[in-house]
């Protein structure tokens, strides 16, 4: 039997750590995606994962039912994925890992991600400024109310309205420059 | 574009959002109506949020820590330690008749084992996005 999610909130309140494993199988894709495409590195993506949901179940007591679980998750994700933007000394140690000489073969899942990465879109999104492309994704690609982006991102509405608008005519713009 | 096209950009989009005052929107839906320039802006960005919203999800890398094996099910723990059996066997048979692969390299040589490699790997990555689309 598969349970909803607010059931296995309550479990995981209630001190069963399986309960959240459960929760975990069921969003690390979306919040890897979500992770991926504000960073737009697969390793400081996996690490935002991580974090994320560490700080989920720490901060579980916190979470009001009032809204779905999932919401709560990504808008938590997206914080810490601009948080990691910000800290530059994990900026300075993806830089040094970069720099180290003969990487690793790349396996399935990073090949899978070079590939996502040479996609226009994702690349373009890339050239907007962090706070802008967590804007966007949130609403657009998570489908997110305007209100809950905006507790996210600790702006005012129409602040995000702005960047919305701004970052899709870039969009806008860009692709037709890359398309023709 | 005319002139009032630019000035009015801001609120197009919010029209196009629908978070404009009637008012507003009457504005906005009488302009549209006179205006190829804006109703192919507006063609335009809704164009740029489908393709947001049909990004693809991509699979989160496993995990780094070995899957533990579940206490709850003895038989997977069973099924496990056979399935270990057969290559330590041949391991074993391998090792005492000091056996050795066939010549490799005259049966294929390297070269094309390689590019066969790669191109199973893409095989793979293939399969694997029409799965999770399917799926
Ligand atoms: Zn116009």
């Amino acid at each position: 039997m598969k349970l909803d999610d607010a059931t296995l909130v309550a479990q995981c309140l209630q001190g069963d750590t399986r309960a959240f494993d459960t929760l975990v199988e069921r969003y690390r894709d979306r919040v890897f995606s979500l992770a991926f495409r504000i960073l737009g590195e697969a390793s400081a993506a996996e690490d935002a994962m991580q974090e994320a949901f560490l700080r989920a179940y720490t901060r579980l007591p916190l979470y009001d039912p009032a809204q779905p679980f999932s919401t709560w998750l990504l808008c938590l994700t997206a914080r810490v994925c601009l948080n990691a933007r910000r800290d530059r000394a994990t900026e300075l140690r993806y830089l040094e890992q970069a720099a180290k000489a003969t990487p690793p073969a790349p396996t399935v899942e990073e090949r899978l991600y070079e590939r996502e990465q040479r996609r226009t879109l994702q690349r373009l999104l890339m050239r907007l400024p962090a706070a802008q492309r967590t804007a966007m994704l949130l609403y657009y690609y998570e489908e997110l109310p305007l209100a809950q982006v905006a507790r996210a991102l600790e702006v005012p509405e129409g602040t995000v309205k702005t960047w919305l608008y701004r970052g899709r005519e870039s969009l806008r713009r860009w692709l037709e420059e890359e398309l023709g | 574009m005319r002139d009032d096209c630019t000035s009015l950009e801001r609120l197009l989009h919010d029209y196009a959002e629908g978070w404009l005052e009637a008012a507003e929107q009457g504005r906005l839906t009488r302009h549209l109506e006179g205006c190829f320039n804006c109703q192919e802006k507006l063609k335009a960005w809704s164009a740029v949020g489908r393709a947001l919203r049909e990004l693809p999800c991509l699979p989160a890398p496993a995990p780094a820590s070995v899957t533990p094996v579940n206490e709850g099910e003895p038989e997977f723990a069973l099924r496990l330690a056979l399935a270990m059996c057969l290559p330590v066997a041949l391991m074993i048979t391998a090792y005492s008749r000091q056996w050795r692969p066939p010549e490799w390299e005259q049966l294929m040589p390297y070269e094309s084992l390689l590019r066969l490699t790669e191109r199973a790997q893409d095989w793979v990555i293939t399969l694997w996005i029409w799965l999770r689309g399917v799926l």
